[in-house]
C-alpha cells in the first residue's frame, strides 16, 4: 500500500490542483466583491461563508474521490444513472420554484439542485457506454444508448423548464461523441435531426420567457428593461473597466444595482469591470490552463474511459464558461448558466470539485499498476 | 479485439482538435472584450457614469454689468431652487399636501411633479430666502435644494434696452443675450450617485461640482450720460407725446458708445408686461429715412473731392427740376433765392445738395456713402443691429441720385449716422462702434480688452475738419440754431424726414425729425444722434424739437465731463429777437416764424389757430427763448366752459401764464415741470376754478 501511494502521489497532478485552488480563490473573492453590499443581507458576508463551507466540502470530496479508483465508477454508473434520474423526477413532483422554474429540492439549509448532480452523472455514463463500444460506431443504431441516456435527463430537465442546463448536456454527449470516434456522417446527420427537431422546440419547448431571451440576443434593442437591460449592463459594466479595470471591489454597476444576478450568472460582468481587460484574460488564461490541464489528463490517460471522462468534464467547463462569458459580453444569449468556480451556486460548486476530483483519479492511475 | 492502444492513438489525435477548438474559442472570447474593454472602454464608461450618477443643476451667478467707470449696472444674487428627486420622496401624497401652500401651488400639480418618473424635477424655481428656509425645515426626504442666479437692476429702468433682460435660464435680449457665452459662467451641478431606482445611495458622498461665475462686462456706456440722456428723451415723450424718441451717443474719436436709448423702454424685471417692440435699442436695430441730416455725407464728399466752394453762388427757386420731376425745396414753394454755397448748408436748401450730388455723379458719391459705412451693419456688440437700404448702383437713375444726395429715398440707422460723423469730427476715420470695453473674470482678471478699431479713413483730415467747420455755422446761423449751448463750440445739423408707410409711400403728417452734432469742434468728445418719431405736439422740425434737446442735454454732459468751455471770444453775443404776432396763424406758419427768428414754440391746448401767445408780439428776448401759444379754433375766445389742456412737460411759469388766460387758479405742488394734473386734460371746467399740477424736477426715467 505504501508502494501504491508513493506511485498515485507522484502521478497525482498538483498542477491541476493548484488551478483549481486558484480558482476558488478568485471566485470567493470577486463573490465577496459582489454581494458584500447587498443591502438587503443581514449578514454582508452570508454568500461567501455559504461558498466557502460548500467549496471546503466539495475540495474534501474531491480527495476523496480521487482515492476510490474511477474504475469503480465504470460499475456504479448505472446506479448513480438511475438516481439521478429518480432526483430529476423527484424535483417536478416535489421541487421548490426558483425563477419561474423548478429546479431544486429544499433539505434543509440546503437546496439541492439534480441537475448540476445529473451533469456529473452523465458524463461518467456516457464514458462507460462509449468506451464500452472502443471506438466501433458502425451506423447510428450504435449510438442509440448514448443518445437515450441523455436525451432522458435532458426531457427532465427541460421540463423544469432549464433550457441552459439542457444545452450542457447536449455539448458533453457532442464532444464525448466525437473524441470516442463517432464518425463525421452520424455526426451530421445528428446536428442535421437537431436543427430540424429546433424548430419543433420552439414552438412546443420553449417557454415564452426563452423565446424572449432568445430573440432579446438577437435583437438587444428590443428589450432595454428586461433581458436586453441585463446583457446592456452587463456590457457597460465590463466596458467601462477598461484596460486596468477599477480595482477590486470597486464594482459600481453591482453596488448600485445596475446589474441583475450578479453574484451568479453575470458575476464575469463584475470581474471585468473591477479587474478590466488585464484581469479578465487572466481569469481567461487560468481557465484555459485547467481545461488543458484536463485534456492533458485525457491523453495520458490509460483506458477509453478515463480518457473520456476528461473530454467530458472539459467540454462541460468549456461550455460553461463560452456560454456564460459570452452571455456577459453579448456573443450568447441568456440561458442562466453559471461560471464554474466562480459563480455563486453550492451544487455546482460541489459537483465542479466532484468532476475535478475525477479527473485528477484518471490522472493519478494514468500508468496501469504493475505488479 | 482491437488493440486499446490504437483508440488512444486515435483519440489523442482527435483530443488535439479539441483542444484547437477550446483554444480557438478563448481567443474568441479574449478579442471580444478587447473589443468592449479597449475599443469601446470609453464610450460604455461614458454610459456607466451618466446612469450613476443623478445631478441637479447648480447654476452658477451671472457675470455683472458694469458701466465705464465702474459702476454697475447689472448684479447678479444667487436665489435658491427647490428641487424633488421623485425616487426618494418617500410619500408624495403627504409631500404635496405640506408643500402646497408654502410654495403656493396647487397639490395635484405636486402630486404629479413628485411622482414623476424622472430622477430630478424642478418644484419651483428662485423662491424667496423665507420659502426655501420654510422647506428647508421640514426636512422632507426626496425634497433637495440648488442655487441659481437672478439678475438685479440697480437703476431700474437705466439703460434697459441695452442690458436687455435675463429669462429663468438665459439672457434672451441685448447685451444679456449677445454675450450670454460670457455672463453664464459653467453651471455646476451637484452629483449623487444613485441606484437603478434613482435612490440616493446612503453613505455615499455628494459631490459639489462648484459653478463657475460668469465673467464681468464692462461697458463703454457712462452711467450718467445715460442717465442725463434717458431724463431728455423722457422730458421729451411729455413735452411732444410722440410715437418713439432715441438717442444715442459716442465718443467720435473710439467709436465706444457712451449712451443709448428709446423710449418708450421697459422694465427689465417685468419684460414680459410691455410688447417686444420696447425691448430693443433703437438707435441700433431700427433703420428709416434720414432726412437733411445725410447731407453731411454728400457735403462731405463734394468737398473732398473739390466740388464744393463756400463762396460760390447758387440760386434756389424752391425747387428743382430733376427727370422731368419737380423736387421740392423745403422751404415749400418760396425758396431760399440766392444764396451762397455755404448759406444753403446752413439753411439746409435740397436743391443745392442735388447740385452737388449730380457733380459728384452716381458713383462717386455712392462710393462715398458706402465708405462711410451705409447700407451693412457696422458690426456692433449687440444682437439685431439694423443695416438699412441704399440703392443698389443699377437701380439709381437721376431720380434716385437727386434724392438720395439730400437724404431721401434711403433707410439708415442711427448708429450709422452717428459713426459716419464721428468720421467727420475725429478727422476722417470710420470707426468700429462697441458697447463692451472690458471683460473681467469674477475674480477681477483681464480676460479681454477692446481697443478703438479704425475701419477705414473715408475723408482726409482737411475735409473733415471744413465739413466740421460748416456744421458749426448751421448752428451758429442756421437751422440748428437751437442746438447752441453758451460757451462751447457745436458742430449740428438737423433733419426731417417723412415716414414711409409699409407700403413704401410717404405717410402724411408723419415724421422722423433729428439732430446729429458733436462738441466741442475743436477737439470733439461726444458725438449724438437725437430722433423723435412723429411729434403730435409742436411742430414737427428738427430744429424745433431735437435742437434744444441737443442744448439741454449737452449742457450737462459737458459739465459732466469737464469739459471747458471754449474760448469766449470766439463766441457770437447771444442774438436778441423781437418776437413776432403770432395770433391767428397756423401752427405750421408759426412754426415757421418762430424758426426764422431763432425762438422755440411751445403748444398748448386744441385747434388749428394761435389765439394767445407768450412773451408778447414785440418783446425783446434772447434767441432760443420758448414762446409759449395756445391753441383754438378761429376767432374763438376761450370765455365759458373751457377743456383743460395737457400741461405735461411744461414749466409752473407757463402753466401759470395759460392758466391765467384761461381764468383758472392753479395750485402747484412741487417744481420742475409738469408729470401730472387734476382734473385731466379734457376735463371741461368753469372760469375760475383751480387746477392742481404736479411737478418733478425731472419726469421719471
Amino acid at each position: 500500500m505504501p508502494m501504491l501511494d508513493r506511485r498515485l502521489i507522484k502521478n497525482f497532478d498538483f498542477y491541476l490542483l493548484l488551478l483549481v485552488l486558484t480558482l476558488c480563490v478568485v471566485g470567493t473573492v470577486t463573490l465577496y466583491s459582489a454581494t458584500h453590499i447587498m443591502e438587503e443581507l443581514a449578514d454582508p458576508l452570508y454568500y461567501v461563508r455559504r461558498q466557502l463551507l460548500v467549496t471546503c466540502c466539495g475540495l474534501v470530496a474531491m480527495l476523496i474521490v480521487c482515492f476510490i479508483d474511477y474504475i469503480n465508477f465504470q460499475n456504479w454508473s448505472r446506479y448513480l444513472y438511475l438516481g439521478s434520474i429518480a432526483l430529476l423526477a423527484l424535483v417536478l413532483v416535489m421541487g421548490s420554484v426558483r425563477k419561474g422554474s423548478m429546479r431544486v429540492i429544499p433539505i434543509g439549509f440546503f437546496d439541492l439542485q439534480p441537475s448540476e448532480i445529473a451533469k456529473f452523472v452523465l458524463i461518467v455514463m456516457l464514458a462507460k457506454l462509449l468506451a464500452d463500444r472502443e471506438g466501433h460506431f458502425h451506423s447510428l443504431q450504435d449510438l442509440v444508448p448514448s443518445l437515450l441516456a441523455t436525451a432522458l435527463p435532458m426531457g427532465l430537465i427541460l421540463l423544469q423548464p432549464d433550457l441552459g442546463t439542457a444545452l450542457v448536456f447536449l455539448a458533453i454527449l457532442a464532444g464525448m461523441f466525437y473524441v470516442a470516434g463517432v464518425k463525421k456522417r452520424e455526426m451530421l446527420i445528428l446536428a442535421a435531426g437537431g436543427l430540424v427537431a429546433a424548430p419543433l422546440a420552439w414552438f412546443f419547448v420553449l417557454h415564452d420567457y426563452q423565446k424572449m431571451r432568445l430573440m432579446v440576443f438577437l435583437n438587444p434593442g428590443m428589450d432595454p428593461t428586461g433581458t436586453g437591460l441585463q446583457l446592456l449592463q452587463s456590457m457597460i459594466g465590463i466596458g467601462s473597466g477598461g484596460l486596468f479595470g477599477k480595482g477590486l471591489f470597486e464594482s459600481t454597476q453591482a453596488r448600485l444595482r445596475f446589474l441583475p444576478e450578479h453574484h451568479t450568472d453575470f458575476i464575469f460582468s463584475v470581474f471585468g469591470e473591477e479587474m478590466g481587460f488585464i484581469g479578465a484574460v487572466a481569469l481567461l488564461l487560468l481557465f484555459f490552463l485547467l481545461i488543458y490541464r484536463i485534456l492533458w489528463i485525457a491523453t495520458h490517460a490509460k483506458d477509453q474511459f478515463g480518457a473520456l471522462i476528461c473530454v467530458g468534464v472539459a467540454v462541460m467547463f468549456t461550455f460553461q464558461i463560452l456560454v456564460n462569458i459570452g452571455m456577459t459580453i453579448s456573443v450568447m444569449p441568456v440561458t442562466g448558466i453559471p461560471l464554474p468556480f466562480i459563480s455563486y451556486g453550492n451544487n455546482a460548486m460541489i459537483v465542479n470539485l466532484l468532476s475535478i476530483g475525477l479527473v485528477l483519479n484518471v490522472g493519478m492511475r494514468r500508468h496501469k499498476i504493475q505488479f | 479485439m482491437p488493440d486499446p492502444s490504437v483508440t488512444l492513438v486515435a483519440i489523442r489525435k482527435r483530443l488535439l482538435f479539441l483542444f484547437f477548438m477550446i483554444l480557438l474559442v478563448t481567443l474568441a472570447l479574449v478579442s471580444r472584450l478587447a473589443w468592449i474593454q479597449i475599443v469601446r472602454a470609453d464610450e460604455l464608461y461614458e454610459q456607466a457614469w451618466e446612469q450613476w450618477n443623478r445631478s441637479i443643476p447648480a447654476r452658477s451667478p451671472r457675470g455683472l454689468i458694469y458701466d465705464r467707470d465702474g459702476r454697475l449696472l447689472a448684479g447678479s444674487t444667487t436665489v435658491e431652487t427647490i428641487v424633488a428627486i421623485p425616487p426618494q420622496v418617500e410619500d408624495p401624497r403627504q409631500t404635496a399636501r405640506i408643500l402646497a401652500p408654502i410654495l403656493e401651488k396647487g397639490e395635484e400639480e405636486l402630486y404629479e411633479l413628485l411622482t414623476l418618473d424622472r430622477s430630478a424635477i424642478y418644484l419651483k424655481r428662485k423662491v424667496e430666502a423665507e420659502v426655501a428656509q420654510a422647506v428647508r425645515d421640514l426636512d422632507l426626504p426626496g425634497i433637495v435644494f440648488t442655487t441659481e442666479g437672478k439678475r438685479y437692476y440697480p437703476n431700474g429702468t437705466l439703460a434697459s434696452q441695452l442690458l436687455g433682460f435675463v429669462g429663468m435660464d438665459q439672457g434672451w435680449a441685448g447685451l444679456e443675450i449677445y454675450y450670454e457665452e460670457q455672463l453664464k459662467g459653467r453651471e455646476g451641478r451637484i452629483l449623487f450617485p444613485s441606484d437603478n431606482l434613482g435612490r440616493e445611495i446612503p453613505h455615499e458622498a455628494r459631490q459639489y461640482v462648484l459653478p463657475k461665475a460668469g465673467d464681468d462686462l464692462y461697458l463703454t456706456i457712462d452711467e450718467t450720460i445715460q442717465y442725463i440722456v434717458e431724463r431728455e428723451l423722457a422730458r421729451s415723450m411729455l413735452e411732444f407725446q410722440p410715437k418713439q424718441a432715441m438717442i444715442i451717443a459716442a465718443n467720435p474719436k473710439t467709436g465706444a458708445i457712451l449712451a443709448a436709448a428709446s423710449k418708450p423702454d421697459y422694465d427689465p424685471l417685468h419684460y414680459e408686461e410691455v410688447d417686444s417692440s420696447r425691448w430693443a435699442l433703437a438707435p441700433v436695430t431700427s433703420s428709416f429715412e434720414p432726412g437733411s441730416t445725410f447731407k453731411l455725407t454728400t457735403l462731405a464728399a463734394a468737398i473732398e473731392e473739390g466740388l464744393y466752394n463756400k463762396h460760390e453762388f447758387f440760386h434756389c427757386t424752391g425747387y428743382a427740376n430733376v427727370a422731368g420731376h419737380q423736387i421740392g425745396c423745403w422751404t415749400a414753394g418760396r425758396g431760399h433765392g440766392s444764396i451762397t454755397y455755404l448759406q444753403a448748408v446752413e439753411s439746409s436748401c435740397n436743391p443745392a445738395f442735388i447740385n452737388l450730388g449730380q457733380r459728384l455723379g452716381t458713383e462717386k458719391l455712392f462710393s462715398y456713402i458706402h465708405a462711410f459705412g451705409y447700407g451693412q451693419k457696422t458690426g456692433i456688440d449687440y444682437p439685431g443691429e439694423g443695416d438699412g437700404l441704399i440703392f443698389d448702383l443699377e437701380q439709381v437713375g437721376p431720380l434716385e441720385l437727386a434724392t438720395t444726395s439730400f437724404g431721401q429715398g434711403i433707410s439708415v440707422t442711427p448708429l450709422q449716422q452717428l459713426m459716419a460723423v464721428s468720421a467727420i469730427a475725429n478727422g476722417g476715420y470710420l470707426m468700429k462702434p462697441y458697447l463692451v470695453r472690458e471683460i473681467r473674470s469674477a475674480s477681477g482678471e483681464l480676460i479681454y480688452e477692446r481697443k478703438p478699431e479704425v475701419v477705414r479713413q473715408v475723408i482726409s483730415q482737411e475735409t473733415a475738419r471744413q465739413v466740421a467747420e460748416i456744421m458749426e455755422s448751421v448752428v451758429l446761423n442756421g437751422s440748428a440754431i437751437n442746438a447752441r449751448i453758451e460757451g462751447y463750440r457745436i458742430a449740428g445739423k438737423t433733419g426731417t424726414a417723412q415716414k414711409v408707410g409699409p407700403g413704401g409711400a410717404y405717410m402724411g403728417g408723419e415724421y422722423i425729425v433729428s439732430f446729429i452734432g458733436f462738441v466741442p469742434v475743436e477737439d470733439p468728445q461726444i458725438v449724438v444722434y437725437i430722433a423723435v418719431d412723429t411729434a403730435t405736439r409742436g411742430a414737427q422740425w428738427g430744429s424745433q424739437i431735437c435742437a434744444p434737446m441737443f442744448g439741454r442735454m449737452m449742457g450737462d454732459i459737458l459739465n459732466y465731463l469737464q469739459i471747458a468751455p471754449s474760448d469766449q471770444s470766439t463766441l457770437p453775443e447771444v442774438k436778441i429777437v423781437e418776437v413776432p404776432d403770432l395770433h391767428d396763424l397756423t401752427v405750421d406758419e408759426a412754426a415757421a416764424l418762430a424758426e426764422r427768428s431763432g425762438l422755440l414754440l411751445r403748444l398748448v391746448g386744441e385747434g388749428n389757430y394761435i389765439i394767445n401767445q407768450t412773451p408778447k408780439a414785440g418783446a425783446k428776448v434772447p434767441q432760443q427763448t420758448q414762446v409759449v401759444v395756445y391753441l383754438g379754433e378761429d376767432g374763438e375766445n376761450p370765455a365759458g366752459a373751457i377743456s383743460l389742456p395737457d400741461f405735461s412737460g411744461f414749466t409752473v411759469r407757463e402753466v401759470a401764464e395759460v392758466l391765467s388766460w384761461l381764468g383758472l387758479r392753479l395750485n402747484a405742488e412741487g417744481s420742475g415741470i409738469a408729470i401730472y394734473q387734476e382734473p385731466d386734460s379734457g376735463t371741461t371746467v368753469e372760469p375760475g376754478s383751480a387746477v392742481t399740477v404736479f411737478f418733478s424736477t425731472f419726469p421719471e426715467p
